[in-house]
């Protein structure tokens, strides 16, 4: 059925409405809406709501970066830390300037940015505490648990089994990579997302330098409950197969592992001549 | 007499809301880095001014209460949004759109990066924080006609760069000017 198209204040009216707010209900919504006949309002209406709860939806989810919470509360301790440097210097010198007989470096300043900083310590402290047990209790239960050990072909074996069976989705942005690359030139960067690997949270880089495409894993080297990793080296040994070349390394804390679309010579052109 | 505050503590905050915080500062800046640069400044922020969280349980509106005013301070680009009024034909949305995990998260923080922030703040307030039209005219200081406006223009916006195809645009049926 053809309708004469809904007037501007009309749809106004339909987008501000939020469903069971009983928006519709208010004044302005209510008198742009009484003239659109009541079963065409509910048809647009319910397709509009359909389409809002997809889109909250999806505006709500985002990947949050690794650590981020540790990070945020190191700079809090760093502030309160400066803060209270700050306030002890201004206090020196006040005092310095109002008692000039005595020794500034003897007088106790009133700890006013101990009070303010005192609830992110005595927050730190308790999870410290709370840390300290936890991470005895994960460390009987490791002792006795038994795990995996994969050495440098089983690690390849894995790469190329994931790669292979990779969609190689790219996530929201292709900039700043969340971990150091091991020796892998960034610009060659198109992408990330993050992934599990070997048992490990970490990122998989979409990588392309025009002459080849590959993706490169990243991921912690240690792991409470993911398999051991053994015999990796801090250099990549390259191993060509059905058209993909692999090779894992560990550098830092992470272990690297580069999986090229190509043979030994593309593999090449993602290292440095050092490395490759 | 006098009322007893409840305490809140910044780790728990932190613990509670940085990924929701994270969140709504990428969709904001549309940059990782900017993301967390601004989740940062926020929760810096909240910790400076603890004392004003009245209410524990209101601290994720009152984060992100700071983290947009936050963002309001870093500069924010103010160019109007295209003539085209609506572009989009609220009856002709299809049945069959895309369910969430469908929709491209590329795509959709494309579309809401070139959205002027006037608008982008409006939509995260209505498909982030969920308020209605009215807190949103509220929390930002507009009249609710204007909110009602904005709203209905970024949205058609988003749905338009979500949706259409190069061949046939879905959901699209611009008016002539």
């Amino acid at each position: 059925m053809n309708h004469e198209p809904l007037q501007s204040d009309v749809i106004s009216a339909i987008e501000a409405c939020r469903p069971g707010q009983h928006d519709e209900r208010l004044p302005e919504v209510a008198e742009a809406l009484a003239a659109v006949p009541a079963a065409r309002l509910a048809e647009v209406r319910r397709r509009v709501e359909r389409l809002d709860r997809s889109l909250a939806a999806a505006v709500q989810q985002a990947p949050v970066p690794a650590g981020l919470a540790d990070r945020i509360l190191a700079q809090l301790a760093a502030a309160d830390e400066q803060a209270a440097i700050e306030q002890r210097e201004g206090d020196g010198r006040l005092a310095a300037a109002e008692h000039p007989d005595e020794d500034a470096a003897s007088l106790d300043p009133e700890p006013l940015q101990e009070q303010r900083s005192g609830s992110i310590r005595r927050w730190l402290k308790t999870s410290a505490w709370a840390g300290l047990a936890l991470a005895a209790s994960l460390l009987i239960a490791l002792a006795v648990w038994p795990r995996e050990t994969l050495d440098v072909a089983d690690v390849h074996a894995r790469a190329r089994e994931l790669y292979q069976t990779d969609d190689h989705r790219l996530d929201l942005s292709a900039e700043a990579p969340p971990t150091p690359l091991g020796g892998v030139a960034p610009n060659s960067v198109a992408g990330w997302r993050p992934i599990e690997f070997l048992g490990r949270d970490g990122y998989a880089y979409e990588l392309d330098n025009r002459r080849a495409k590959a993706t490169l894993y990243v991921v912690p080297l240690q792991s409470w409950f993911g398999p051991r990793l053994g015999g990796l080296g801090t250099v990549p040994t390259p191993q060509s197969t059905s058209g993909a070349t692999v090779a894992a390394w560990t550098a830092g804390a992470q272990v690297y592992v580069l999986v090229v679309n190509g043979g030994m010579g593309s593999f090449s052109s993602f290292l440095p001549r050092s490395m490759a | 007499m006098t009322e007893s505050m409840p305490t809140v503590e910044i780790g728990q905050l932190v613990s509670d809301h940085h990924a929701a915080v994270y969140r709504y500062a990428f969709r904001l800046t549309g940059a990782v880095c900017d993301a967390e640069d601004l989740t940062q400044q926020t929760f810096l922020a909240a910790h400076q001014s603890l004392n004003q969280l009245r209410r524990p349980e209101n601290a994720r509106a009152w984060l992100f209460t700071i983290l947009r005013n936050t963002y309001g301070r870093l500069g924010r680009k103010r160019q109007p949004l295209s003539a085209t009024p609506y572009d989009i034909d609220l009856e002709n949305i299809p049945d069959d759109l895309p369910n969430e995990p469908l929709i491209d998260p590329q795509r959709l923080q494309e579309a809401i990066d070139e959205l002027p922030d006037d608008y982008k703040l409006v939509v995260l307030l209505f498909y982030f924080e969920e308020c209605s039209y009215r807190e949103i005219a509220e929390r930002l200081s507009v009249p609710p006609g204007t909110v009602m406006s904005r709203l209905a223009r970024a949205k058609a916006r988003l749905r338009t760069r979500l949706f259409e195809t190069e061949e046939a645009p879905v959901a699209s049926a611009a008016r002539p000017d």
